[in-house]
């Protein structure tokens, strides 16, 4: 990477305390002195970690191996317990499919309040959402209200409105999940065109095979470190192979123990 | 406090934008939207004019009963709603956390304007119907501006408490909803002060509503100046400082971890 670093992590660790009730964590969240009944759940565990300008990553792992934490630091939405944290340029985050989108509102409404919501500016922003409507391509429902949508229609227009937002980074959290094969094949043409402008995109992911498609570079994560980054045919071997290895390790009380609200939460 | 009101001020279309966004989802489903904003408050006024013209005692005011009940209730009103909107706010708005680089303690001030846009609905008609009553404009309607600003700035450190505190002890939400019934017959929105004997009267003054809803008919109704009932506006303000300090301190210690818990 001969680009300049973007993003830069240096021995960040994020810690979650797991509490036996909200109760005893909010009385030693006030008054915090004394010894208290917590466990300590280490999500990410000494990353170190550059991204340059115009990379696209891709971050793949097991269920709770700290992928989404990871996202979640770099975006600037959870601080870590310790390590530093450099990211220049603005970003995209995009947790979860349409968080922050409301049913009752249209999925033109949710796409005018996701632009303001990211900070940007108003006199552009018509034309930012009517490109990313375009781009969705769901049709009429884009004036119903988003109850009515498939999960598909919500991912897309989700998806559309954080690339057209021309932000320096983007993290996508397992975007494309659910969006059908047409769909992803467009979606992965337009990352590639903005990498080419220069654009850089985080990507976590369960399907190795987006991985290897999109990505020119892949991390693996397992019990928050970073346990392979380089090549996508490289690393996505060595993770099936510790599959296999480990396929019984799964049982193992620590993966259980994940804290409990790390989804994105949902608006109801 | 300086970068608080830089931010404040940098952030403040993002504020309004999602209180807009607030106030449109709480009526874009129902048929007739809006007009609930107006229909809702109205029937309530109805009911308790039909109530209260039964059981009050005559003898109190000079204004008809309908000025007298409402210039009181529209302010309590405000209050009591926006207090419960906004006790709710750091749950209801925790799908943001995620996407919006936006101070937390601001987020309360979300929910307070989203039910301050309704008030202004509201207090246009409450001054339509005085009007009709034959309650003249005064210049004194514009000091509602400060018992707006009061009621603000009570709400925001309450809020401050009780949103920071509700994401972890459900329960108080119920303990704010009987409180605010309990305060309703303890402020004067259909009893009159002069209904008690004198030396009561200085303990019903300490309630920090008294302020705020005599306030409104002090602008209103009375044509007085904000500070003529000292001991009811030195309770209000002690009140209000104490819990804007109480809910800073407590939003301050507690929001860090709201990720991990709302």
């Amino acid at each position: 990477m001969n680009e300049e670093a973007q993003i830069k992590l240096k021995h960040v660790i994020k810690q979650y305390r797991l509490y036996n009730s909200d109760t005893t964590r909010l009385v030693h969240t006030l008054f915090p002195f004394g010894k208290s009944r917590y466990k300590s759940f280490t999500a990410l565990n000494d990353i170190n970690l550059e991204v340059g300008k115009g990379e696209i990553v891709g971050v793949i792992g097991r269920n709770g191996s700290g992928k989404s934490t990871l996202l979640r630091v770099i975006a600037g939405v959870t601080a870590p317990t310790s390590g530093n944290v450099k990211v220049c340029g603005t970003i995209v985050p995009l947790f979860g499919l349409g968080a922050g989108f409301h049913a009752e509102l249209t999925g033109r409404e949710n796409l005018h309040y996701f632009t303001i919501m990211q900070n940007f500016d108003n006199y552009q922003s018509e034309d930012i959402i009517q490109q990313a409507i375009d781009f969705a391509d769901i049709g009429h429902f884009v004036d119903q209200p988003m109850r009515t949508y498939s999960s598909g229609m919500r991912a897309r227009l989700a998806f559309s409105i954080s690339i057209f937002l021309d932000a320096d980074i983007m993290i996508l959290d397992e975007a494309l999940a659910v969006g059908d094969a047409h769909f992803k094949e467009k979606s992965y043409e337009k990352m590639h065109a903005l990498i080419n402008s220069g654009k850089t995109i985080i990507m976590a992911t369960h399907s190795e095979k987006e991985a290897e498609k999109v990505c020119k570079r892949v991390i693996l994560l397992q019990n928050g470190e970073i346990m392979q980054d380089g090549l996508p045919e490289e690393v996505i071997k060595f993770y099936r192979a510790s599959i296999k290895r480990n396929a019984p390790a799964n049982k193992k009380p620590i993966n259980n123990q994940r804290k409990k609200k790390i989804e994105t939460p949902e608006e109801d | 406090m300086g970068t608080f009101l830089t931010e404040l001020y940098t952030s403040r279309k993002l504020i309004v934008q999602l209180a807009l966004r607030d106030f449109k989802i709480k009526y874009v489903r129902n048929y007739f939207g809006l007009a609930w904003a107006i229909i809702e408050p109205l029937a309530m006024l109805m009911i308790m004019l039909l109530v209260f013209t039964y059981l009050r005692n005559r003898s109190h005011s000079e204004y008809p009963f309908i000025v007298y009940l409402l210039s009181g209730v529209v302010g309590f009103n405000f209050f009591s709603t926006a207090l419960g909107q906004a006790t709710h706010s750091i749950k209801s708005f925790s799908f943001m956390i995620n996407l919006v680089h936006l101070r937390m303690s601001f987020v309360p001030f979300i929910s307070i304007l989203s039910t301050f846009f309704t008030h202004l609905i509201v207090l246009g008609i409450a001054i339509f119907i005085l009007l009709l009553n034959g309650i003249g404009f005064s210049w004194y309607w514009f000091q509602l501006l400060y018992f707006m600003l009061a009621s603000w700035l009570l709400l925001i450190g309450l809020t401050w408490f009780t949103s920071a505190l509700v994401v972890y002890v459900r329960d108080l939400q119920y303990l704010i909803s009987i409180g605010m019934r309990a305060m309703f017959f303890l402020t004067p929105i259909f009893w009159d002060i002069t209904m008690f004997p004198e030396q009561y009267r200085h303990y019903l003054k300490i309630n920090p509503l008294f302020h705020i809803v005599e306030g409104y008919r002090m602008s209103l109704l009375y044509h007085q100046p904000f500070w003529s009932d000292g001991l009811a506006m030195l309770s209000f303000w002690v009140f209000t400082l104490f819990f804007l300090f109480v809910g800073a301190f407590v939003f301050r210690k507690l929001s860090p971890n709201f990720i991990d818990v709302a």
